[in-house]
């Protein structure tokens, strides 16, 4: 079985135990309308926020991994702890993915085990933390996780199975390695302005 | 690039006939494996996104994307070429120049790299030209339908409409924010300059988006809105939509058949 088939069952086995683990700890609440509002809001804003990286970052050679994930993670950490919920990053990573593919790049299912894969390795983490990005240590281990799924999984499997596009280790590394630095620092840039904004959104200061 | 207003054999397709036509041309876009077939597939998209009367500055912005992808594939694949045999037409760095050379094990130009990578980038012009077929000739809301039919979940479809809804108020909103910040003085220049711009930029844009993020919600709460909705448009299967699944079905099959000598 090709590698590619491999890591979308694993990936359905990965999404299937999180919210089996979910259930059997009662934490599947529901998401409310404000909440699954405010979630369709940061899938937008994560399109936003990708947005100087498509028109101008993306000439910068060689640490375009770095470049990007700083955005995406500083934005996708502040959603998720203003709704601190299970599902919470899986949907807003999965949404921002299909809003990308709606509005520019067209609908491919190839690509959603990808932003899956990104969801629930987050929500996995959440759940043996038992902690949303609650302490600085909670987020940079989420952003440090996040930005080495993300890049190895696009690497050795996405890119290759879907484009057929190789690339060296020695690449992989760095580019993963930038990936890694760049959701770190982008984690606790998240967390840091999430802080006002979770007392205003909290205590209806909106 | 967006949605076109056209009256063209694809903007007349249903949502679910493109939906099923793009997962079909991707896995082609997989399947495919020589040279000749990913040429002819590339025709073949070429030839319907000139159906779909594209304006010029799309036109421009397909061949540029397109120059891009074939520049950045040929150079990539000449580098990280690592099937046998390989040719080196230039050695940047030998195997034994220090650290990093035995790190990355050398780094040269491979001349099997450059062709593959030629072969290769047929795959993402396919990709590229029906990415761009896709969204010139559907528009955003149809395309919502077409998944909800399939079966996306109704709360995904909402949230999809309302991202759609707020993008391009989120766009202008970060648009007024950059400048009253650059008006005040700030200087978005170098990685350091567009990190902190960046970091200006976010607090009042989320801050703005959840005010409108609010006022959306308790507009639909108060309308008693549960997660379904019921549609205006309606969408249906025609004739040319079961000739467009049966012609793709067909080369669907040949191309596993070839694919995999069956």
């Amino acid at each position: 079985m090709n590698s590619y088939i491999s890591s979308v069952i694993f990936i359905f086995l990965l999404g299937g135990t999180v919210f089996y683990i979910g259930a059997r700890r009662r934490l599947f609440k529901g998401l409310n309308v404000h909440e699954l509002v405010t979630i369709a809001v940061f899938c937008s804003l994560l399109y936003i926020a990708g947005l100087p990286f498509k028109f101008g970052l993306s000439r910068i050679p060689f640490i375009h991994a770095f470049t990007y994930s700083i955005p995406f993670t500083a934005v996708l950490f502040i959603g998720i702890r203003l709704v601190p919920k299970l599902g919470t990053a899986t949907l807003i990573i999965f949404g921002h993915s299909l809003l990308s593919q709606i509005i520019s790049r067209g609908i491919n299912p190839l690509w959603w085990p990808y932003a899956l894969l990104a969801g629930f390795v987050l929500e996995l983490y959440f759940l043996l933390c038992r902690s949303y990005l609650e302490s600085r240590a909670n987020v940079l281990g989420a952003g440090l996780l996040r930005g080495l799924v993300v890049y190895i999984y696009f690497y050795y499997i996405s890119a290759p199975y879907i484009w057929h596009i190789f690339y060296a280790p020695w690449y992989i590394f760095v580019q993963t390695l930038q990936g890694v630095i760049g959701s770190g620092i982008g984690a606790l840039i998240g967390f840091s302005l999430s802080k006002p904004i979770i007392s205003a959104y909290r205590h209806g200061g909106l | 690039m967006r949605y076109i207003s056209r009256a063209t054999f694809f903007h007349h397709l249903d949502p679910r006939t493109k939906i099923l036509m793009s997962l079909a041309c991707a896995c082609l876009i997989v399947i495919l494996n020589t040279s000749f077939s990913l040429f002819g597939l590339f025709m073949i998209l070429l030839a319907a996104f000139f159906s779909v009367k594209p304006p010029l500055s799309y036109i421009k912005i397909t061949t540029y994307l397109m120059g891009m992808a074939i520049v950045a594939t040929v150079i990539s694949q000449g580098f990280f070429y690592y099937f046998e045999p390989r040719t080196p037409i230039l050695t940047i760095l030998p195997k034994d120049a220090g650290l990093i050379g035995k790190l990355t094990g050398g780094i040269s130009i491979y001349r099997e790299g450059l062709i593959y990578g030629i072969v290769q980038s047929m795959r993402l012009f396919s990709a590229t030209l029906l990415s761009m077929i896709i969204v010139m000739s559907t528009h955003p809301s149809d395309l919502i339908l077409g998944l909800k039919r399939f079966g996306v979940p109704e709360k995904i479809g909402f949230m999809l409409t309302v991202s759609i809804r707020f993008l391009p108020a989120l766009a202008e909103e970060a648009k007024r924010i950059l400048i009253a910040q650059k008006l005040r003085g700030l200087r978005l220049k170098g990685l350091r300059g567009a990190i902190k711009g960046f970091r200006l930029l976010l607090q009042p844009l989320i801050i703005d988006s959840l005010r409108k993020a609010r006022r959306t919600a308790l507009a639909a709460e108060v309308r008693g809105f549960t997660g379904k909705r019921t549609e205006i448009k309606n969408i249906r299967f025609l004739w040319t939509d079961w000739v467009t699944l049966s012609i793709v079905f067909l080369i669907m099959v040949l191309a596993i058949k070839s694919r995999f000598h069956l």
